[in-house]
Order: C-alpha cells, then structure tokens, then sequence
C-alpha cells in the first residue's frame, strides 16, 4: 500500500488518477524540455497551488525530498560548468519543481488507483493490432507494481526488525553502512525471489498462461474437450485425437487476443 | 479421481527428497484431511497434485490423465487455495480478481459474470466486489482466494492451510463454505492442515511426515494412536484428553457424552 503523507480526503486525493497521472507526464515534459523563466514560475505556481488543493504545507515536501537535493545540485553545477550561473539555476529549480510536485501527486494517489488507471489504459490501447495481447501486459504491470510496493514494505519490516534490536544506522561508519546495505539487499533478493516463485505459481492455479495455449482452444468455436483430455473439432474428423489442433495452437494460429475478444 | 503412483519429488538432484514413494487414490467426492508436521511436504503433494509441479519419479493420473502431459489446473480441474490469500491476488477489485481464473478458462462473458455472481454471493462477499482484495480482513481475503478458485468449478479442491492465519470466527466461516460447496457441487475436498481439532468428522486422513506416508484411514482411529501423534508430533485435541481423563475417573456417560458434543461441533 502506498503511504500516505497527506491527510486522507483532501482535494487532491480526490482528484481522478488519470488526471494526476496526465498532469505528472506534462509538467515532467514541460520541465524537462522548456528551460525559459516562464516555466519555472509557472511550474512553482503550479507546486504551490497543488500544495494548496492538498492542504499541505510546501516546507513539510521539501523535507521529504531532501535526500535528493545533493543529487540535483552535483548536476546543476556540472551544468553551470557548460552553461553558466543561470542555467544552473534553473536547471535546479526545474528538477526541483519536478521532484516536489511528482511527490505530492503520487503520495496522494494509492497503489490500487494507480493499477486501476493502467488497467483502463491498457484496456482502451488497440495492443492487439500491434500483435500485443492487452492481458498479459496487464498482468505485467499488475506484477511489476506488485513489487514494488513489496519492496518498500518488505524494506520497511526489515528497519523496523533491526530497531527493534538496538540497531541505529546513524551510529555507524559509512563502510558499516554499507555492508548493512548490502546484506539488506541479500535479504530483500531472497524474499522476492521466494515471492516471485509463490506468485507464479498462483497464476498457475488460475490457468494463466502468457500468449497462447492449447488449452484455450476449448475456447474457439467449433471445438469439444474430449473426455480424454484433448481438443477436437467435429469439422476436421481427421485429426483423431485433436493433436492437429493442439499443434496449431502452440505454433500461434490460435491467438489469445482473438480469444479474449470472444 | 486423483491417483498418485509411487510418486517421490526434490527440487533438484541436490536437494533431499520432499516426497518419497507415495501411493494413493482418492475417489470423487471424497473430503480428505491431510497432516502433518512443518516440511513434512504437505503444500509440496497439493501443488504436484494440481499439477503446478511435476512428480521427480512415479506418475500422477488426475481424471484418468497424466499430469504431466494434461496438468489438471489448466483445465480448472482441481483447484488450488493457497495458505497466504495475497499470494493468489492479481487485480484490485474483488469482482475482477473472483474473474481472473474462469476467463482464463476461456468461458464467455456471460457465464464469467454468472459465476462470479453466484460464487461472491455463496461465499458472502457480494456488496464488496468493488472493493480492493488486499485492504479486507484476513478472513475476508480467504474468501476471495476460495471464491476466486471456485470460480473455476473445479471437480477436486485442494485448501493449504486455510485456517491457519485466521481468527475463530473466521475459521468457521471458511469450513462452513467448504462444507456446502461440497453438498452443493459433489467435489473432492482435500483440507490440509495442522490442527487436529480440523480432522473431526472428515471421510478419510492422511499422515505425513517426513515426505512419507505416516497414517491413512479413520480420523478416530488415528486419535487412538498415541505412539504415532507422539512420533509425528502432533498433539490429540485437549478436549479428547479431558474425555479420556474422565474415562479413566469412571464417568463413562459424562466422557461418552462430551465426545458427542464435541464431535458434533466440530464435524464436517
């Protein structure tokens, strides 16, 4: 579940996901691409008022978001080498801007407003035309963000483990630090890989498969399910024991799409 | 019908074997118990049952066809209900994830709504089928998982541990479901778990430990075997201690009685 820094039911929780989402892209873009004064000015009235709707005071983000200042200040230097003291500014400032308000719009949207969105996304794309099936990337994505948020609960319950043992981070030299990273990394690579198995193995048990199957012939018109376990169509009495349909299924005549569609 | 002929499994050739020359037949409709102590192997023989792993040695007939050319859950044959609920969620609304499986299945439309309808209405969850599976309660979230496969009419159901990360009422709950699915449809139930008190009433319990086959028979035949709970490790409910303490007092009658009760309470 995605944690949420702002106070439930405000304006800008309640906004649609697709709209936060559109509105994330296009200011990404505009910041990104326009580095004129006018964006800056225009991206910090657009932070300010998104603060407003979200009933959250600006300093409390930029809190928030303080570990990855060094970060941008180390590129805007490297800019101001190349471009000179404005541009390094604004180059800043732009990145700034951006962090703070794909911050705001994201701790206000949940993990399930998210999937869902991509979900009617994906629905709408015409994937199929392109050979590409809608569900399974679906699936994908469905999986993908899945860990995600794993990984952010799974390292949360791992800091939580190690206070609970006196462990402090901040009392430790930055080599100790990072062999504390490491090992929890080592720890968090074994959880997912053990999640991933159980996982694969749940969308086993619900049928699933990616792309086609012979067993989704049972689908298309025309053919039976033996009671012997093979498909056959009635129409081609040939094919004695459906082996011919299965075949062409498995080499993608029978496309799932197609299937999904019926 | 489920055969498994002399069926062993490890993971790998390195590994130790999990499973080891098990033999059994379980006619349709059946409900069995499986038990068993921890990495006995118990969630290893439901999931090579299903077919989602394939037997190292020995061959597994499912409906008379061979898992491993025919696995059975591709064709919602046997169901698989896993221990931890989140594992088998894939969408964000309960409607849709209940839906998953029978599409898969390559079921129309029509009957793909039908049978979530019927399945969250049997199961109680209806007015929720807009919700987000992952914020229910764990119990709640069972019901999901067991509607999401039931979903898919399968002829067997195999549940792993269901009950074990649920509260009292929970529990309940899903066992009562179980029951009238099973009166309702006529499948196999195959009920693993780890607590004795859940072999109360069912048809047929198997033992297993250490990957082998400890026991099969009679629930109340298994409860007299002290030698075979110890050596297993698993422990006789407290309330059949408390009946044979009063046995041994000469309070046969209150003793017989309590069993009564206790068994009707507890029975499949």
């Amino acid at each position: 579940m995605v944690m949420r820094s702002l106070g439930r039911g405000s304006s800008l929780e309640r906004m649609p996901p697709g709209i936060k989402l559109t509105l994330s892209v296009l200011v990404g873009c505009g910041l990104l691409a326009i580095s004129e004064l006018w964006i800056a000015v225009l991206g910090s009235a657009l932070a300010l008022f998104l603060h407003f709707l979200a009933g959250k005071n600006p300093w409390r983000t930029a809190r928030e978001t303080w570990h990855a200042l060094p970060f941008l200040a180390l590129l805007a230097m490297a800019t101001g080498l190349f471009h000179g003291l404005v541009e390094s500014v604004s180059f800043f400032w732009r990145f700034t801007l951006l962090l703070w308000i794909t911050h705001l719009l994201a701790s206000s949207t949940t993990s399930a407003e998210t999937m869902r969105f991509m979900e009617r996304v994906l629905g709408i794309l015409p994937l199929g035309r392109l050979g590409l099936s809608s569900r399974d990337l679906e699936i994908m994505f469905l999986m993908a963000v899945r860990f995600f948020f794993f990984f952010r609960k799974e390292i949360t319950s791992l800091h939580k483990a190690q206070k609970a043992r006196a462990f402090n981070i901040r009392g430790l030299s930055l080599k100790q630090r990072f062999r504390y990273l490491v090992s929890v990394a080592i720890a968090l690579m074994d959880s997912a890989a053990r999640l991933s198995h159980r996982v694969t193995l749940a969308l086993r048990a619900k049928a699933y498969t990616p792309g086609p199957s012979p067993y989704h012939l049972a689908r298309k018109p025309g053919y039976e399910l033996r009671p012997e376990g093979t498909y056959h169509n009635p129409q081609h009495e040939t094919d004695s024991e459906g082996q011919g349909a299965q075949k062409n299924s498995l080499h993608g005549h029978v496309r799932r799409d197609s299937l999904d569609h019926e | 019908m489920i055969s498994l002929q002399n069926v062993s499994f490890r993971y790998s050739e390195d590994d130790p074997w999990v499973l080891q020359d098990i033999c059994l037949e379980i006619p349709q409709g059946q409900l069995g118990v499986i038990i068993g102590p921890n990495g006995s192997g118990k969630s290893t023989l439901a999931e090579l049952i299903a077919g989602l792993l394939q037997p190292s040695s020995g061959k597994i007939l499912v409906g008379g066809l061979d898992t491993r050319k025919h696995p059975p859950h591709m064709r919602g044959w046997v169901g698989l209900v896993f221990q931890n609920p989140e594992h088998q969620f894939f969408h964000t609304r309960v409607a849709e994830d209940v839906a998953f499986g029978p599409q898969n299945l390559g079921l129309s439309l029509e009957e793909v709504e039908a049978r979530v309808e019927r399945v969250l209405r049997e199961v109680g969850l209806w007015d929720l089928a807009q919700e987000n599976p992952m914020k229910l309660s764990w119990g709640q979230k069972q019901l999901v998982a067991i509607a999401g496969i039931l979903a898919m009419e399968p002829a067997c159901l195999i549940l792993d541990e269901p009950t074990s990360m649920l509260d009292p009422p929970s529990r309940k709950a899903v066992r009562s479901l179980i029951r009238r699915v099973r009166d309702r449809t006529g499948c196999t139930v195959l009920w693993i778990t780890q607590d004795m008190e859940e072999l109360v009433g069912a048809q047929r319990v198997i033992v297993l430990n250490r990957g082998r086959i400890a026991f099969d028979g009679e629930w109340k035949e298994l409860m007299g075997l002290e030698n075979l709970l110890a050596e297993v490790g698993l422990q006789r409910p407290a309330a059949l201690e408390l009946v044979s303490f009063l046995k041994k007092r000469g309070l046969v009658e209150e003793a017989d009685l309590l069993f009564s009760n206790w068994e009707e309470l507890l029975s499949w």
